[in-house]
Order: C-alpha cells, then sequence, then structure tokens
C-alpha cells in the first residue's frame, strides 16, 4: 500500500517536472522553428541560435534528465528494499536514464508544428503546383538548420537516454536530428511525395529545356544569325533567374528524400524503395524528355552538329543534373543517355562515320610526305573524334564501331591502293602502305585511345590490305605476292647504292617500317625464303650495305617474329664471316665463301651443279693449284666436310694484255667459265666451241660468251670462215668457233662481262626458239 | 578515432559564465575540449562564413544555397554587421570555483591530442573505448584531484554536463582507485555513507554474491 502511494506521488511530481520543464523551454524552441518559413533569410535562420539561447535549454534539458534519473534509482532502491528478488529487474532497466517523456513532448510539438506549415493554398489546391516546390525548397533547408541547433542542444537525452534505448533495442527512438527528419517524412514528405517526385522531375526537365536552349546552344550557333545583343543579355538574367530556382527546386527535393531515409532497418519503407521509386520516374523521364528534344535536331542538322551537340548535353547531365541528383541516379543515368541519344541513332553515327573516314582517306596525298598536324586538324578528323568521344564509354557501341571501321579500313585502303599506284613501282608501293598504316595508326593512338578492341580490328584490317591489295595480289585467284615485294624492297634498302640514294629515309626508320609491314604479313615462310635468296645475292656479290645493317635488319625480324624464323639468314651470315677468317691464312688473291648448303637457297642452277660439272669440270692449270690448295687446307681443319664448288657463284678478276702495244692492260670482271673460256684463247686465240663443250655444257658456253660477243671482245667464225652477226645462228655451235679479237679496243678500262650472262637465251638459241 | 592538432587560429574571445555571473575568459583552444561547446562555437562559425557569401554566387552549389530572394539578402545583410562582440556563454549549473579548476585542468591538457568520441557508427568505437579504461591515471591528473570530495564530486558532474570525456574520464578514474581493494565499510566511512542494510540483509547480499569472492 504504502509504496504504491509513494509511486503515483513520484509520477506526479515527475509530470509536475516534465510540465515545468517543457513550459520553460518551449517558446525557445517555437522562436527556433519560427524561422522555417517562406520569408525568414537563411541569414537569420543561422544567427537565431544565439549561445544563451543554447545553454538555457540544454541545461534546462540536462537538469531534467539527471534529476528524474535520480528520482527514479531513489525509487529502486525503495523497491528493492521492500520487493527483495526479481523485482529489480522488474524495473526497466532504460528508466534508470530518463527523458522519454520529454522526448514524446518534442516530437509532438514538431508534428503539429509541421502541420500548420504546409500553407493552406497549396493544400487545398493541387493544380497550382509548382508552388509547393517553392515552399519545400524555402522551408526545408531553414528546417535543416534549425533541427541540426535543436539536436545539439538536445545533446544531453542523445547521449544518455536515447543512446540507451536504441542500444537497448528501442528502434522507435531516434536521435534528436532524426527524429526531426522522421517527422517531416512523415507530415510533409510522405504525404506529397508522389507530387513532390512529379514536380522535381519536371523542374528537372525544365531546367534542361532552358540550359540547352539557352545557355548550351549558344555556344554552337554562332555560325548561323546572331541574334540582337542587348535582347539575349536582358533575356539571359531571367533565364539565369529561373535556372537558379529551379536547381534549388530539384536539389532541396531530391536531398529532403535521401536525408529522411535515416536508417533503412527502422522504417517501414527502406531506403532502397524510396531510391527505386524516383529511380525508374527519373529514368523513364529523362528518356522522353531527350526522345522529344532530340528529335527535332536529328532531323534538321547535320549529324556533326548533333554529335557536338550530345557531348554538351553529357557534360550537362555529367555536372549539374547529376550534382543535382545524384543521390538517385549516380551514374545510371548514363545509359539511359547512351540509348535515347546515340542507340537509337547509331546506324546514323556508324555512316557518317563511314563517309568521314572514307574522306580522310581519299584526301591523302600518297605523294606527299605525310602532314600529321595538319590531319589532325582535319574537319573530318574532328568529326570522328567527336563521334568516338560520344561512344567511347559505351562497351557494346566500341564494338560495333571497331567492327565497322575494321570494315572500313580494309576496304577504302585497298581502293586507295588500287586507284594510286602504277604497276611495279613497288618502292612508291610499299611507302604508300607505310602512309596508310600511319595515318590509321594516329587515328587510333590519338583518337580511340589504342583501345584493346579498335587496335585488334585494326590488325586485321591491316593483314587485309596490306596482303591482299590489288598491287600485291592483281589476281585474287593467286597467292599473294606480298613476301616478295616486302623481301625485294628490304633488299633495296640493304643494297649498296652507286647513286645517293635521297629516296631513303634514315637507315633506322626504314627498319622500322620494314618491321611494320613484316608483322602484318600473312605467308611469312615465303619471306624468307625469298629474303634468303635476295641475301645470297647479296653476299655472293658483295652487294650488301654493310654487315651491321644486316644484322640490324635480322635483329629486328627475330624480335618481331622468333630467333628460328632467322635461324637460317643468321646462319649465312656466319659463313661468310668465318670464310673471311679462311682468307686469311689462304692466297691473297682468293676469296672463298663456304657456306652451308641447307641454309643457302640456290635455286637457278641447281640441277646444274649436280650433275653437271662437280669434279668434273677441268680447271686450267693457271687456277687449278689454288684451288687445291683450299680443299686440303680446309680438310685438314674441317674433317669429313663435304665441299662443292658453286662455280657459276663465282667471280674472277684478271688483267688482260691484249690492248695496243703501249696502253695500259685491261681489267676484267669474269666467271669461271668466262675465265676458262679466255684462258684457253690464250694459247690458241681461236678455238671451236664444240672444244670448250667437252669441258662443260654447250648451254653455259653459249650463255657466258654473251657478253664477250656483245661487247666485241670476240668473233664467231663459222667453218666456212664467215663472221655471224646473229644469235640465233649460234645454234649449229658444232660448226662455230670463237677468236679472240686482240688487240682489244674499248672505252672502259675495267669491263664487267659477268652482267649480261644468260642462260635462258643460251637455252632459246639451242632450241632455235630466240629471235634476234 | 582522429588524432587532430588543434592549430586553428581564432582571436574570438571567449567568455564563460559560471552559475553565480563571474565572467571566465577562456581560449576557444582550450575549451573545445567540452563538446557541448564546441557544437555551439562550430554553429555560430557556420553562420558566419555562410553570411559572408552571399553575393555573386557563380557555382551550382552556391546557387543550390542561396535559397532567399533578393529582397531578403538586402536586410539580412544590415543585420548582420555588427558581430565583433565577445562570445558570452552561460554555464548556470557551474559554480566559479569549479570552473576555475576545470579551465586549470583544461591549460595544463592544452597540447594533449585531440581524440573524438564520437558515440554513435564508429567501428574503432571499442578500441578506444579500451583506450580511455586501460590508460593509467597520470600523476598531474591525481594531483589535481587531491582536494575534498565535495569538489571532486562537482567537477565530475561538470564534466560531463559540459561533455568533456577525458576530464569524466579522470575523475571516475580517481573515483575507482579510491574505491579499488577496499572493504565495504572502508567504502562507506570513504563516501560517508549510512549503512541502511539490517544484519539478516547484509548476510543475504553476501551469500549471493559469494561466488564472486572465490575469483
Amino acid at each position: 500500500m504504502s509504496d504504491e502511494i509513494q509511486n503515483v506521488e513520484s509520477v506526479l511530481s515527475a509530470d509536475d517536472m516534465l510540465v515545468n520543464t517543457w513550459d520553460f523551454i518551449e517558446p525557445s524552441i517555437k522562436q527556433l522553428l519560427s524561422n522555417v518559413n517562406m520569408t525568414t533569410p537563411m541569414s537569420q535562420v543561422e544567427k537565431n541560435c544565439n549561445s544563451a539561447l543554447y545553454m538555457k535549454v540544454y541545461t534546462s534539458v540536462y537538469n531534467f534528465c539527471v534529476e528524474r534519473s535520480r528520482s527514479i534509482s531513489n525509487r529502486e532502491i525503495e523497491n528493492m528494499n521492500v520487493l527483495k528478488h526479481g523485482s529489480g529487474s522488474q524495473l526497466k532497466q532504460q528508466e534508470l536514464l530518463s527523458g522519454g517523456d520529454l522526448y514524446y513532448r518534442l516530437e509532438h510539438y514538431l508534428i503539429e508544428f509541421l502541420q500548420k506549415l504546409i500553407p493552406k493554398d497549396i493544400i487545398d489546391d493541387s493544380n497550382q503546383s509548382t508552388d509547393f516546390l517553392n515552399f519545400y525548397k524555402k522551408t526545408f533547408p531553414k528546417y535543416v538548420k534549425v533541427i541540426s541547433s535543436l539536436d545539439n542542444i538536445f545533446d544531453y537525452m542523445n547521449r544518455f537516454w536515447i543512446e540507451s534505448e536504441r542500444s537497448n533495442g528501442n528502434n522507435s527512438v531516434f536521435k534528436i536530428y532524426q527524429l526531426c527528419l522522421k517527422c517531416w517524412r512523415d507530415i510533409i514528405y510522405e504525404p506529397n511525395e508522389e507530387r513532390l517526385i512529379k514536380l522535381t522531375i519536371e523542374s528537372c526537365n525544365e531546367y534542361r529545356t532552358l540550359q540547352l536552349t539557352h545557355v548550351i546552344k549558344l555556344e554552337n550557333d554562332d555560325e548561323e544569325e546572331e541574334d540582337q545583343d542587348v535582347d539575349m543579355e536582358l533575356d539571359m538574367k531571367a533565364v539565369r533567374k529561373t535556372c537558379k530556382d529551379l536547381v534549388q527546386r530539384i536539389y532541396w527535393s531530391v536531398n529532403s528524400s535521401m536525408m529522411i531515409c535515416i536508417d533503412a532497418s527502422d522504417l517501414k519503407r527502406s531506403t532502397d524503395a524510396l531510391y527505386n521509386h524516383f529511380k525508374t520516374k527519373f529514368e523513364k523521364e529523362t528518356f522522353e524528355f531527350y526522345q522529344t528534344f532530340t528529335k527535332n535536331i536529328i532531323e534538321t542538322k547535320n549529324l556533326n552538329y548533333y554529335v557536338k551537340f550530345v557531348n554538351k548535353i553529357r557534360l550537362f547531365e555529367d555536372t549539374n543534373i547529376n550534382e543535382l541528383t545524384k543521390v538517385y541516379n549516380y551514374g545510371t543515368l548514363h545509359s539511359i543517355l547512351d540509348d535515347v541519344l546515340v542507340i537509337n541513332n547509331f546506324d546514323r553515327f556508324l555512316n557518317t562515320f563511314g563517309t568521314s573516314y572514307h574522306k580522310i582517306i581519299s584526301e591523302l596525298d600518297l605523294d606527299q610526305d605525310f602532314a600529321a598536324e595538319k590531319y589532325r586538324e582535319n574537319k573530318d578528323y574532328m568529326l570522328i573524334k567527336s563521334i568516338w568521344d560520344s561512344i567511347k564509354l559505351h562497351p557494346s557501341l566500341v564494338h560495333r564501331l571497331s567492327d565497322f571501321f575494321g570494315a572500313c579500313c580494309s576496304k577504302f585502303c585497298c581502293d586507295k591502293i588500287a586507284s594510286n599506284i602504277k604497276p611495279l613501282d613497288f618502292q612508291n608501293y610499299i611507302k604508300s602502305l607505310l602512309k596508310l598504316y600511319q595515318m590509321n595508326m594516329i587515328l587510333i593512338k590519338d583518337v580511340m585511345g589504342s583501345q584493346a578492341v579498335f587496335v585488334k580490328c585494326f590488325d586485321g584490317s591491316c593483314k587485309n590490305f596490306i596482303n591482299h591489295n590489288l598491287f600485291a595480289q592483281p589476281d585474287m585467284k593467286e597467292i599473294s605476292h606480298q613476301p616478295e615485294i616486302l623481301a625485294k624492297y628490304a633488299d633495296s634498302v640493304l643494297k649498296k647504292n652507286a647513286k645517293a640514294n635521297t629516296q631513303f629515309l634514315d637507315f633506322e626508320d626504314e627498319v622500322k617500317n620494314i618491321t611494320i609491314l613484316f608483322q602484318y604479313l600473312e605467308d611469312k615462310e615465303i619471306f624468307e625464303l625469298e629474303y634468303r635468296k635476295l641475301f645470297t645475292k647479296r653476299l655472293i656479290h658483295g652487294t650488301t650495305k654493310g654487315e651491321k645493317y644486316e644484322i640490324k635488319v635480322i635483329a629486328s625480324l627475330q624480335q618481331t617474329n622468333s630467333l628460328e624464323y632467322t635461324g637460317k639468314i643468321s646462319k649465312m651470315l656466319q659463313d661468310i664471316t668465318s670464310s673471311r677468317r679462311l682468307l686469311e691464312h689462304g692466297e691473297i688473291n682468293f676469296e672463298p665463301s663456304v657456306v652451308a648448303k641447307a641454309m643457302w637457297p640456290f635455286p637457278e642452277d641447281h640441277d646444274a651443279e649436280e650433275e653437271g660439272f662437280n669434279g668434273t669440270m677441268s680447271l686450267p692449270s693457271e687456277i687449278k693449284s689454288i684451288f687445291e690448295q683450299f680443299e686440303v687446307k680446309y680438310q685438314e681443319k674441317h674433317q669429313g666436310r663435304v665441299l662443292n664448288w658453286l662455280w657459276s657463284l663465282s667471280k674472277t678478276e684478271i688483267e688482260a694484255d691484249i690492248a695496243k702495244p703501249g696502253r695500259p692492260k685491261f681489267k676484267f670482271v669474269l666467271s669461271i667459265y668466262q675465265t676458262i673460256i679466255l684462258l684457253s684463247l690464250q694459247k690458241t686465240n681461236t678455238i671451236k666451241l664444240s672444244e670448250l663443250a667437252t669441258n662443260f655444257q654447250i648451254k653455259y658456253v653459249i650463255a657466258h660468251i654473251l657478253p664477250f660477243f656483245k661487247k666485241k671482245l670476240i668473233s664467231l667464225i663459222k667453218d666456212d670462215g664467215s663472221s655471224i652477226s646473229a644469235l640465233s645462228e649460234i645454234r649449229s655451235y658444232e660448226k662455230i668457233s670463237i677468236k679472240l679479237n686482240a688487240p682489244y679496243k674499248a672505252l672502259n678500262q675495267s669491263i664487267n662481262f659477268t652482267i649480261g650472262i644468260n642462260s635462258n637465251i643460251a637455252d632459246e638459241i639451242l632450241s632455235g626458239e630466240f629471235r634476234d | 578515432m582522429s588524432l587532430e592538432t588543434g592549430n586553428e587560429q581564432s582571436n574570438a574571445k571567449i567568455i564563460l559564465l559560471s552559475g553565480e555571473g563571474i565572467e571566465h575568459p577562456v581560449e576557444e583552444e582550450l575549451i573545445n575540449k567540452s563538446i557541448l561547446i564546441n557544437n555551439l562555437l562550430q554553429q555560430t562559425k557556420e553562420a558566419k562564413t555562410s553570411s559572408s557569401s552571399t553575393n555573386a554566387p557563380s557555382s551550382l552549389i552556391d546557387d543550390i544555397n542561396d535559397i532567399d530572394d533578393e529582397e531578403d539578402e538586402v536586410a539580412s545583410n544590415v543585420s548582420g554587421e555588427a558581430d565583433q562582440e565577445n562570445i558570452v556563454i552561460p554555464i548556470p549549473n557551474v559554480r566559479s570555483s569549479i570552473l576555475t579548476k576545470i579551465i586549470k585542468w583544461l591549460e595544463h591538457h592544452k597540447k594533449d591530442p585531440v581524440i573524438s568520441f564520437s558515440s554513435s557508427n564508429n567501428t574503432s568505437s571499442t578500441s578506444t573505448d579500451d583506450l580511455r579504461r586501460t590508460d593509467p591515471l597520470d600523476e598531474w591528473d591525481k594531483q589535481f584531484f587531491t582536494m575534498d570530495q565535495e569538489m571532486m564530486y562537482e567537477i565530475i558532474l561538470a564534466s560531463n554536463y559540459l561533455n568533456i570525456p577525458q576530464l569524466l574520464d579522470s575523475g571516475c578514474k580517481m573515483i575507482a582507485n579510491m574505491i579499488r581493494g577496499k572493504s565495504a565499510e572502508e567504502i562507506r566511512q570513504i563516501f560517508n555513507i549510512e549503512n541502511d542494510f539490517t544484519k539478516e540483509e547484509e548476510e543475504a547480499i553476501r551469500r549471493e554474491n559469494e561466488w564472486a569472492e572465490q575469483i
């Protein structure tokens, strides 16, 4: 009995205390909240909470909480005295810290305040729609300011009573700041949510229209008619003001809906639900807005304009709209914009891309040096760049564009070569390929940022147009000659050149160029074989530019392909270098090249070497000993190796004292056959062709006397004593003798008779097909 | 937990007004250890900075926050002028002598790193709490709290009221040290507590808690 009375008494006194406290702080809270209206300036709201008010209310709340705790803990001790076991835990622990009734009092007060906040005309007249956002944007920021002060003032309650309630699992109690937001949500936001979202999106579209038609369009349209500046400026001021207003309408409503999602697990509607609700609507509306907005532009303007405009729209959306609404659409609006601005019109993008690209290629001057700077300023280049900019973030579009680019690149480059390159001008052809490559490469690097898909497509296209153009492959049914052409080009670069060749660039650049084209070769085996053939010529005839240059090219080929690939080529070079070493021990006037048979391609005379003369050809005594000596020496060093002489590749230099007396001796460069023939003539002056043919085939006899005959070193005399004038007559060689024309007259003192050796002509003569 | 070095320059004088109405000037840097006062000052500062940047908003963010109509701005500029006064903060619950003590304590702990005790959503709060609990009471604080119990009690209450966590911790540790290792009777003597248990009750409680003594 007695403690019941006591309890009632303490509750009563607690109520008194509550009433007293509330009465004391209510005017201050009222004063703070009174600033939340449409007219009070923000700066005043900020100043409203002075330190006196702050400390007054804080102290009052503190005293209330402390007093209440004290009285409750006193009560608990009294209860313990009487009830002993168990009853202590019946008293909820949370009541040890108190403040609950003050909290609910405040909540109640806030709800009442907010209910009165919305002006009547807005509630009644739902048609006067925009005013709601005006009300919203003018009150919510102030409310937020005020409640953050309130939160500080009620900090003691936050720290103890609310903290303990929440840690005990009472999730219906919030920190004061959140409580205030929750009240806003319940009273202002939720009942008006639909209208709020609708209006926000409307404002957003209005803002877009204003910005896109006045602010952004201006920069683009300056080529077209320029309106009167004065009018425009006036207009702009109004636009600016409206935009500012719209920005606030959008921002504050969007942001409030984020802020009132206090804690997902506590609320009936989770953050996600709110989020999706807004997002879905917003995306749909955005799509429709731009669909309508761009329809006109697409129809009336060229794509160049459109693409530029799209990029402006993107920038605007990324900065302004995204900034305003990012809590809801962070990043997701991109795909909507992609859809409506680009994907819907992508065929036009592709078309324009193709046209511009075609123009760039057809304007490329293959005869001029490639001017990268001018190229980058090209209008079509710029257009391609802006097309790229508008799709680059969209993987599937990048893919489609890159495929399209690949097809265009193959086709246009092939066409360009077909229509520009004269047949046989292989050097110019190679240069043109390189220019096309270079031009595309700049595009891919500078515009596409070397994106992997693009590089891949470009590689494919390069393979196409480099191997299968009309120059390399005049007949599409046959295989491409590109490997031979490139080998020939490499040969021309590596050959010692009598004329100072200005046509060739820096050697390093040439190596680079060869390597570039090499990597796109489809048939690298053929190239390797061709390369070795030409390399052989360079090595045997000593026409190479130099060993270090050869090594550079070989190294570069090896790097692009493999060690195995250049194995044979490298071995060839080694053979020559090691043969040089042999030379040091040999005779001075003897330059042997010992080469590995498997590595060196000697196609022409292959059969002849096999069956013809190996061992059977007898050398004149003058040179025979040199060869024999070398063979012995070589065998000493490398036992078991078989040496085969490749007579057709040998060269001899002799001095011929057959000029008029008193004149200097001639210097002849001869093949070994020619040497044998001349040495035979040394003794007899006249010799029958058939006699020479006992030593080696008549075909070679004829082939090798052709230059002698042309340069009148010899006369050919029939058995009847008459001279032969036409080559075709040589067919009946049994009846013909050679006569040395001594003394010999010639303009040059040194003559190379190896030029003009032709076994094909010899064949034709013998078969009777040859016509003079 | 975040450590900051309080390098903020501020010329504003802060005057704490004790319960009896006596003025206690104090540096802002010192009193910032009181989260209550710090919040209050932060609030007034915000007001100042934002009211000074009302003219010509150029960026979007300025636009967003500048919600006043133009006519209002003029009025606000006028009212925003006279603002050079000292900030007077009434501390009605604390007596002047206690306030003096607290300021002395603050002076001494001026150089301490600022430990932010954000009670909510702080994942590392347990480790911060551990640190607060296990950190031994420093010598100076021990000396500081050598005073009569009444005063010590008032300081602890005031530190709770002003929300100065470090001071509150020190005070509580001091009390804990006084209790540690003492018998019930000794504790009663120290804190002057009347024994209101009967012999039987005492025995009952002792039996209930027997298990604890064996630990």
